[in-house]
């Protein structure tokens, strides 16, 4: 869940800019946490990292997959409901499994809807996008003068970094959108995206738990 | 590097919350045990902390089970002599209540104490 | 008998608005630091961001601390990819509660309480109220049993941080070049 540092063409090689990428996703959060199927949230969990990756972010799997098996697990500790089978002795129960599935499958699915939707260079306006910009800026900066700090001297090498840094007020920040317009093949395959989502969730209104059972 | 005295009164400020979640998560585990239904091959446990009302299926019809301000009590049962329900509520560790021509079965367990008892079924 | 701090704030203007956004990119840069840290268990919480925070209770007014605040949560969402998950609400939480728990023991305590104190009171604060969302939002009754080792794992690494922040606050130039108004 690494910043995307190397490659910046983002998703579609730049063929969206980012504020339609992060209304895409804006969009496609409600459709996603409404949906309540536990299985069915596997599925576009699996889209989304998919499209994380393709955008160039670094997904570390076996990371996202403790956390939600930690969820899970937590979630089990207080049984409830039908027994589903017995591990190590302690029941494992059906609602609360449901339960710690939906958890950890909504903060996966955010946290992958949020790695393709968004990109570094989209601008926040007015005031605090400019704050924001310059704040990356000197990221960025001190990023590059990483290799300046030292652990035996700590104290006095992170203060002249700082000090060195105080030369730097040039406003030069503002990376800016560096993508063109939405391409028409963009725009149709983020309005695709959306709309598949949230066709899944109107089904899954008439038809609940189409993969989970009961 | 010297610390001061409300420095040491802060720390003394987290441990004392520590030391307060502690004995709410850990000790308060004892109240309020669980309440397992079983029938047939299925089992479901439910916290007596919570209320609810749940219906379980047996082989005459279905056997009604309420949770209820940390008891447990059958209101309705399909059986011909409705014991299950004349039965009073339980709520500690090892009371049951018992529809048997339906098949129902309710027992309170403790948390972890009567854990030998769960497997020795 | 309450001892005034000596050490006048940096006046509102342009150097004010850097600073504010040296801190955010400093903050942003030790968070990065921190998720690179290898974890044993997946939430804990080291909190070497809160640092520019800390040094700069004292330069500051509460209106750009809070700033600084936000732009270290913002800044964390937008370069992990999780601003709109519930990541970034724990973050933010954690975040502003600290602050405030800082920021009013600083007020109300002034010099009597060093950076180590007043970072550990910060730490518990955060750490109570993610607590408690994850309760809410997360683990169910489940997260009180975590709450125990999540907290003082948090107040000894606030502690240590804090002695850092005193630490340097004593010996930093850049931070007396700051106060001479450079």
């Amino acid at each position: 869940m690494s910043g995307s540092n190397g490659r910046r063409d983002g998703l579609l090689g730049g063929a969206a800019p980012a504020r339609a990428l992060f209304t895409a996703g804006a969009l496609l959060l409600p459709a996603f946490l409404f949906q309540q199927d536990p299985f069915v949230r596997g599925l576009q969990i699996l889209l989304f990292l998919g499209l994380s990756a393709a955008s160039g972010r670094r997904i570390r799997i076996l990371q996202i997959l403790l956390a939600g098996v930690g969820i899970v697990a937590f979630n089990l500790v207080i049984p409830t409901g039908r027994v589903l089978l017995t591990v190590l002795g302690l029941p494992v129960t059906e609602v609360a499994l449901r339960s710690g599935l939906l958890k950890a499958t909504a903060v996966i699915g955010m946290i992958a809807i949020s790695q393709f939707s968004l990109r570094t260079d989209l601008e926040i306006p007015g005031r605090l996008g400019g704050l924001i910009g310059r704040s990356l800026f000197y990221f960025q900066l001190i990023m590059s003068r990483r290799n300046r700090i030292d652990r035996r001297n700590l104290i006095g090498s992170i203060d002249d970094l700082l000090l060195d840094l105080q030369g730097s007020v040039t406003a030069a920040g503002g990376a800016g959108d560096r993508t063109r317009r939405t391409t028409p093949a963009g725009a149709a395959a983020l309005v695709a995206l959306v709309a598949a989502n949230w066709a899944v969730f109107l089904y899954t209104v008439i038809q609940p738990y189409p993969l989970w059972g009961k | 590097m010297k610390l001061r005295l409300l420095d040491y009164l802060a720390i003394i400020l987290s441990i004392a919350v520590v030391g307060g979640f502690s004995v709410f998560a850990y000790a308060g585990k004892g109240r309020g045990g669980d309440v397992v239904i079983e029938t047939g091959g299925e089992r479901w446990i439910y916290s007596l902390a919570a209320d609810r009302r749940e219906e379980v299926r047996g082989p005459l019809g279905t056997t009604v089970v309420v949770i209820w301000e940390g008891k447990a009590a059958v209101v309705d049962s399909p059986c011909p002599d409705k014991l299950c329900v004349h039965m009073p509520a339980v709520s500690k560790p090892g009371q049951w209540i018992a529809c048997l021509p339906n098949r129902v079965f309710v027992r309170v367990r403790g948390t972890d104490a009567q854990k030998t008892d769960d497997t020795a079924y | 008998m309450h001892k005034r701090l000596t050490i006048p704030p940096i006046e509102a203007g342009p150097a004010r608005r850097d600073l504010v956004a040296l801190l955010g990119g400093l903050s942003l840069f030790l968070s990065t630091i921190e998720y690179l840290i290898p974890k044993p268990i997946p939430f804990l919480r080291v909190g070497i961001a809160n640092l520019p925070i800390l040094i700069a209770l004292d330069l500051l007014p509460s209106g750009s601390l809070f700033l600084v605040v936000l732009l270290k949560v913002v800044g964390q969402g937008l370069v992990s990819g999780t601003l709109v998950s519930y990541v970034f609400l724990f973050s933010a939480v954690g975040s502003f509660a600290s602050a405030l728990a800082m920021m009013g023991a600083r007020r109300l305590f002034g010099r009597r309480m060093s950076l180590d104190g007043v970072g550990v009171l910060g730490a518990l604060f955060s750490n109570t109220a993610q607590i408690s969302l994850a309760r809410l939002l997360i683990f169910g009754e489940g997260a009180w049993l975590i709450a125990p080792p999540f907290l003082s794992l948090g107040t000894v690494t606030a502690a240590l941080l804090g002695l850092f922040a005193e630490r340097f606050q004593a010996g930093s130039r850049w931070l007396a070049s700051l106060r001479r108004g450079a």
